[in-house]
C-alpha cells in the first residue's frame, strides 16, 4: 500500500469506530482521558495499517485493545494512587433539556462501573464470547454478567420514572 | 438480544458519552501528524522521564542519528 491507500485505510477505520471507542473510554474514565485514551487506541490501528497487519475484524481487534488499555490505565492510576472512584455524575457534556432523556442517563449513570462498561459493550454489537474473550472470563460468564447489568438497568429505569419499560 | 426498550433507553444513555465533531477532528489532526513522522522516545538525562519527539521522516538530522 502507499501512503495515500495507508491513509485512506486509517480513516475508513476511524470514521468508523472512533465514536464507539470514545465513548467506551468516556464511560469508564471521563472525556479527558478518552481522548487521550482513544488517541492511544488509534495509534495502533495506524501501526497495523502502516505495517500492513490489518486483523480480520476491525471492529473486536480494536475493541480488545481498548479493555486492554482500559486494564493497563486503571493498573497505573492505581499504582501512582491517582485513582478515584467514578463518579455516578452525568458526563461533562450538556444535561438534556428533555426531562425523559436526563432520567434514562440518571439511570445509566447510577449503574456499577463494570455493568456500564459491559452494556456499552454489549450496545456496540459484542456477541457474549467476545465479550468474554475482551473481559478475560468465559462466554457463559459475561452472559450471567451481562443479565445483571441489564436487570439493574431496568431497576434503575423504573426508579427514574422513564417511559421506557424495563422489562 | 436485549428487550428492544432497554436497548433503545441504553442507546440514548450512550449518547451522552460520545465525542463532538470537534473532539473527533483534533485527535485526528495529531494521529496524521503521528502518521507523517517518526516518533523517538529517550529519556531525560535530568529528570528520567521518557519523552517523546516526532520527527518528520526526511529531516536530515535525525537520518544523521539514525
Amino acid at each position: 500500500m502507499n501512503a495515500q491507500q495507508k491513509a485512506e485505510a486509517f480513516d475508513t477505520v476511524y470514521d468508523a469506530l472512533f465514536s464507539d471507542v470514545f465513548a467506551y473510554f468516556n464511560v469508564c474514565f471521563g472525556p479527558q482521558e478518552a481522548e487521550d485514551l482513544a488517541q492511544e487506541a488509534f495509534l495502533r490501528v495506524w501501526r497495523a495499517i502502516d505495517e500492513e497487519k490489518p486483523p480480520d475484524n476491525w471492529r473486536a481487534w480494536v475493541f480488545r485493545c481498548a479493555v486492554n488499555l482500559k486494564n493497563d490505565h486503571l493498573r497505573r492510576a492505581y499504582q501512582t494512587r491517582l485513582f478515584q472512584p467514578l463518579d455516578e455524575t452525568l458526563p461533562d457534556t450538556d444535561r438534556p433539556d428533555d426531562p425523559a432523556r436526563l432520567a434514562v442517563q440518571q439511570a445509566f449513570a447510577a449503574l456499577e462501573k463494570d455493568e456500564r462498561e459491559l452494556l456499552v459493550l454489549k450496545a456496540f454489537g459484542f456477541r457474549s464470547e467476545e465479550l468474554g474473550a475482551m473481559l478475560s472470563v468465559t462466554a457463559s460468564a459475561a452472559r450471567t454478567r451481562l443479565q445483571k447489568a441489564k436487570a439493574h438497568f431496568a431497576e434503575q429505569l423504573d426508579k427514574e420514572e422513564t417511559p421506557y419499560d424495563g422489562a | 438480544m436485549m428487550a428492544p426498550d432497554l436497548n433503545r433507553a441504553l442507546q440514548g444513555a450512550l449518547a451522552a458519552y460520545r465525542p463532538s465533531a470537534r473532539i473527533k477532528e483534533r485527535v485526528r489532526a495529531r494521529l496524521r501528524r503521528a502518521q507523517s513522522g517518526v516518533s523517538v522516545l529517550f529519556v531525560a538525562k535530568d529528570s528520567g522521564k521518557i519523552l517523546e519527539r516526532l520527527f518528520r521522516k526526511v529531516d536530515k538530522q535525525f537520518q544523521n542519528i539514525a
